[in-house]
């Protein structure tokens, strides 16, 4: 079985932790990460994704504050609970886009203009 | 200390190295084999490739490793020399995959990777034992040359584990698991190996064997969440 992944894009305009705590919730509320999931310790996410230890520890300790993860001493960092509100993929999805068009300069009136283009086109 | 009988040596040295590395070049053929040994069935084309960069960042160091080790004092025959030399290559092999991943977009898996996650606890405790046994032996004796070898090696072993669990993943994540989990079985059979020698031609032969023995033991299969 593979496990699940997720993917951190440093240059798109979304905080890294964010993109760590957005992507855990995803996975936990869809069922990938059951409770009871181990997660894998602060360093070796930190180590496999570059980024500091930090700033993965933000994003556990954001989702402990939650009650979504739980961190002992002896079973390390694992799903606890379901998120209390899932985000919105609509919401997450346009999160994304306006990340893509800031980092390609774009102003909020082009990238509406750019997503009307796309409804009308179809 | 630099006379011409010295280049003599280091130039005869060096090409021992080299043909080494020659004989040991890694091709598509030995990372085939090489995972299979270690449980990737059916590898693809890009799996065998990580595994033979796996081999080729290894071996690239012997030459160079088995020049520089050869100024080292000796403490025992060729053999020891050379398991020393195979060491070094491990252990700074794994050092230099410690460095940090580069690029924008970077993915991780969400297996948590403990020791005892890739690496089989037999291989552990054997190492763990030998070193007890033979410490003591020394200690006995008494050795204290060979005590301070055998810590020097223990340093290097625990190094060498640390950073195959420890630095960051790279390429297939099934590949990726099971050279970790050779390099722990690797470095703690070369440890064995040493330490073995260190005590005496019997236990030279023994270290040897459980060297095999080790480096040869297959990965439990993986612990993945839940």
């Amino acid at each position: 079985m593979t496990a699940p992944r997720i993917v951190v894009d440093v240059d798109n305009g979304v905080a890294p932790w964010r993109q760590v705590r957005d992507q855990l919730v995803r996975l936990i509320s869809g069922g990938v990460l059951p409770v009871g999931s181990r997660l894998p310790t602060i360093r070796q996410l930190a180590a496999d994704l570059g980024l500091a230890a930090g700033t993965v520890a933000r994003a556990y300790r954001e989702l402990e504050t939650e009650g979504v993860l739980t961190t002992g001493r002896r079973q390390g960092t694992v799903v606890a609970a379901l998120p209390s509100h899932a985000p919105d993929p609509l919401s997450a999805a346009a999160a994304e886009f306006v990340a893509i068009a800031r980092s390609l300069g774009a102003s909020e009136g082009e990238a509406l203009n750019a997503v009307r283009s796309h409804y009308v086109g179809e | 200390m630099f006379d011409r009988d010295f280049w003599i040596q280091l130039v005869v040295v060096a090409a021992v190295g080299l043909f080494l590395l020659v004989m040991l070049w890694p091709i598509r053929s030995t990372g085939v084999k090489l995972l299979k040994k270690w449980q990737v069935a059916d590898p693809t084309d890009a799996q065998v490739e990580d595994a033979v960069r796996y081999l080729k960042r290894r071996r690239l160091l012997y030459p160079w490793l088995y020049s520089v080790l050869w100024l080292v004092p000796k403490w025992g025959d060729d053999v020891d020399q050379l398991v020393v030399v195979v060491l070094a290559g491990t252990l700074l092999a794994e050092l230099l995959a410690l460095r940090p991943r580069r690029g924008a977009r970077r993915e991780a898996s969400l297996a948590p990777r403990g020791l005892f996650d890739i690496a089989s606890r037999w291989v552990l405790l054997t190492y763990v034992v030998f070193v007890v046994v033979v410490a003591v032996y020394l200690v006995i004796s008494p050795r204290w040359t060979a005590v301070a070898w055998l810590a020097g090696s223990v340093l290097a072993v625990a190094l060498a584990v640390w950073a195959a669990v420890a630095r960051p993943a790279d390429g297939d994540e099934a590949v990726d698991m099971a050279l970790r989990t050779r390099s722990v079985h690797v470095a703690t059979g070369l440890g064995v190996a040493v330490v073995g020698g260190l005590a005496g031609p019997w236990f030279g032969i023994a270290g040897l064997l459980a060297w095999v023995s080790m480096a040869n033991t297959k990965p439990q299969p993986a612990k993945i969440v839940r």
